[in-house]
C-alpha cells in the first residue's frame, strides 16, 4: 500500500546521503506518526482533537526521564530524586514505556470527555493541551520548566523514524478495520443508529483516544531523540495547528490521507523554503523574501481546501489496483473504507 | 510579515487614553471606561444588525438552515462572506482597544486573544450573541478570580485551573451556557 513508496523514499534518501535532506525526511516521518495518531481518533470518531500534541509532549518528556543516563540527569534535572533519577532504559523499552504511561494518563483524563461531541469536545481537547502545557512548564523537577531539556542521545536515525512510522501506519489501519474501529466509524456516521444497535459510543471513543495517545506519545519520544533538545514551547500551538492542518489537507477519513497530508505539507513547506532562500539571494529591489514560505503555504492550503474539501485523499485509502486484488484472491480484499 | 517585520513595533496612542477618572474613592482609567462604551456600542450595533436589517435576518437564517435559505433565494455565499467581513470589522475594533493596553504590535499578537475568543464563544453558547458575552465575562472572571483565590503555591497553575473549570462547564453544558433558540439534542 502506501508503505512501499515510503520505503522507496527512505532508501533513496539514505543512498543520496545528504544530511539536510535526511533531517527533513526524519522530521516528515515523525509528522507521519503524529498525524496518523491524530487520524486514529479524529478520523474515526468525527471529533476534531486539538489536544493530541499534549500527548506528544508528555511522551517526549517521559521518554527523557526513562532513557537519559543518571549522570546526565544529575545536571539537567538536579532536583530529581527517587527511582526516576537512577533509571536508564534502552531506547525501545524506554519509548514504549513512555507511550504506555501517556496512554494510561489519556485513559484517566479522557474518559469524562468522551461524552462530549462537536465543538464542545474539540474545545475540551484544546483545554487539555493548554493544561498540559502549563503543568509541563511548572513541573520543574521533572521537565526543567521553560528551559530547554538538552543532552538527549540521538537514537533516532532515518530508519528508526521510518520503522516507527510504518508501525504507526499499520496500527492506524488495523484499528480502523477492527471491530472497535468499525463501531466507532458507525457512531461517526449515524450516532443514534449506532447506539440503537448497541454500540457504546463513549467506550469506543475512549479506546480510540487511548490508542491515538499512545501513537502520538511514541511520535513525541522518537522526535525528542532526534532533535535532542526539547522544551514545552516546541510542542504546543504551532505544532498543533500544523498537525491538524496536515490531517485536514490529507483527508481525515483515512490513514492514507494522514500520510499524504504529512508528506504534502512537509514537501510544500520545504520546497517553498528553498524557493524563498533562492529568491532572497537575488535581492529583488534590495529585499529578502522573508515570510514567503508562510504566505504561500497558507495560500496553497486554502487552494487545496477549496479544490478538495474532503482532503487530498477524500477519505479513501491507497489500495492495490482492483485487478491485482482479484488475482491475489479474497484473502487480501478488505471492505471499502 | 513580508511587508512589515517579524519584530515588534511600538505604537503611540493619544494621551487621552492614559488619563484617569476619579469617582469618589475609585480611580478608574479613562481608557477602561472608553473600552466598555465602545464594546457596548459594538454589541448594540451588532444586535440591531442581526434583528432589524435584512442582512441580519439572512445571517440568522443561514445559520439556522443553510439549504432552506438558499432555496428561498438568498445568495448564501454573499451572506457568509458578509459575516466574515463583519467579524473582521469587530476584530479590528477590538485590536485597537487591545493594543492600547499592550503598546506594541507583532504579526502574531492575535493568537492569545483568539484562543480566549474560541473558548468564550463555545462555553457561552455558539448560537447566541449573549452567549459570547457571557463566555467572555466568565473567562475574565475566572482568570482574575483564580488569581485572588488560589494559594500561593498553586498560583503558577492558574491557567491550568481556569481551563479545568472550562472543561467542567462544558461537561455539564456542552451546548453552552446561554441556550440558543432551539434546544437541540447534543450529538
Amino acid at each position: 500500500m502506501l508503505i512501499v513508496p515510503l520505503l522507496v523514499l527512505a532508501t533513496a534518501i539514505d543512498l543520496y546521503d545528504d544530511l539536510m535532506l535526511e533531517r527533513i525526511v526524519i522530521n516528515m516521518f515523525v509528522s507521519v506518526i503524529l498525524v496518523v495518531g491524530l487520524q486514529l481518533f479524529t478520523g474515526n470518531s468525527g471529533v476534531v482533537s486539538f489536544g493530541h500534541i499534549s500527548f506528544m509532549a508528555i511522551g517526549a518528556y517521559a521518554s527523557v526521564l526513562l532513557i537519559m543516563s543518571p549522570d546526565k540527569k544529575a545536571y539537567t534535572l538536579p532536583y530529581l530524586t527517587g527511582p526516576l533519577s537512577e533509571i536508564a532504559l534502552p531506547f525501545i523499552p524506554g519509548i514504549l514505556l513512555a507511550a504506555l504511561f501517556t496512554a494510561v494518563l489519556a485513559a484517566l483524563v479522557g474518559f469524562p470527555l468522551m461524552r462530549l461531541s462537536g465543538s464542545a469536545a474539540t474545545m475540551a481537547t484544546f483545554a487539555l493541551l493548554i493544561i498540559t502545557h502549563v503543568i509541563l512548564i511548572n513541573a520543574e523537577t521533572y521537565t526543567r520548566g521553560t528551559r530547554t531539556m538538552y543532552g538527549l542521545d540521538n537514537y533516532t536515525t532515518l530508519w528508526v523514524s521510518v520503522f516507527w512510522g510504518i508501525i504507526a501506519i499499520i496500527g492506524g489501519f488495523l484499528f480502523k478495520e477492527s471491530r472497535v474501529g468499525l463501531m466507532l466509524r458507525a457512531s461517526r456516521e449515524q450516532g443514534e443508529a449506532a447506539a440503537a444497535i448497541g454500540v457504546n459510543i463513549v467506550r469506543v471513543r475512549w479506546v480510540a483516544f487511548i490508542v491515538s495517545a499512545f501513537i502520538c506519545a511514541l511520535g513525541g519520544a522518537v522526535w525528542a531523540h532526534f532533535i535532542c533538545s526539547i522544551s514545552p514551547y516546541t510542542m504546543y500551538m504551532h505544532t498543533t495547528f500544523l498537525t491538524v492542518a496536515m490531517l485536514i489537507v490529507g483527508g481525515t477519513g483515512s490513514v492514507s490521507g494522514a500520510v499524504v497530508g504529512a508528506v504534502a505539507i512537509t514537501g510544500l513547506f520545504e520546497g517553498l523554503r528553498a524557493m524563498e532562500i533562492w529568491i532572497s539571494t537575488l535581492r529583488i529591489a534590495g529585499q529578502t523574501a522573508a515570510g514567503f514560505t508562510e504566505v504561500f503555504l497558507g495560500a496553497a492550503m486554502v487552494l487545496l481546501m477549496v479544490l478538495r474539501p474532503y482532503g487530498l485523499m477524500i477519505g479513501r485509502e491507497v489500495r492495490l489496483p482492483a485487478r491485482w486484488r482479484r488475482k491475489l484472491g479474497p484473502a487480501t480484499g478488505k471492505s471499502a473504507g | 510579515m513580508v511587508l512589515i517585520s517579524p519584530r515588534s513595533k511600538g505604537i503611540q496612542y493619544p494621551p487621552l487614553v492614559s488619563a484617569d477618572l476619579t469617582l469618589g474613592p475609585l480611580r478608574i482609567a479613562a481608557f477602561d471606561v472608553m473600552a466598555m462604551i465602545v464594546g457596548a456600542m459594538a454589541l448594540v450595533g451588532l444586535t440591531i444588525l442581526l434583528r432589524k436589517t435584512f442582512l441580519g435576518i439572512c445571517l440568522r437564517a443561514a445559520a439556522d438552515d443553510f439549504t432552506m435559505t438558499r432555496l428561498l433565494g438568498v445568495q448564501a455565499n454573499r451572506v457568509i462572506a458578509s459575516a466574515f467581513a463583519i467579524s473582521g470589522a469587530l476584530a479590528g475594533i477590538s485590536s485597537v482597544l487591545y493594543l492600547a493596553r499592550i503598546g506594541l504590535v507583532k504579526p502574531d499578537i492575535g493568537l492569545g486573544p483568539v484562543i480566549i475568543a474560541f473558548f468564550a464563544s463555545v462555553v457561552g453558547g455558539m448560537e447566541s450573541l449573549a452567549g459570547a458575552v457571557v463566555g467572555g465575562f466568565l473567562l475574565g472572571f475566572l482568570t482574575v478570580g483564580l488569581q485572588v483565590v488560589l494559594p500561593a503555591s498553586l498560583l503558577a497553575y492558574r491557567e491550568a485551573f481556569t481551563f479545568l473549570i472550562i472543561i467542567v462547564v462544558l461537561l455539564f453544558r456542552p451546548q453552552g451556557l446561554v441556550p440558543g433558540r432551539h434546544m437541540r439534542e447534543v450529538r
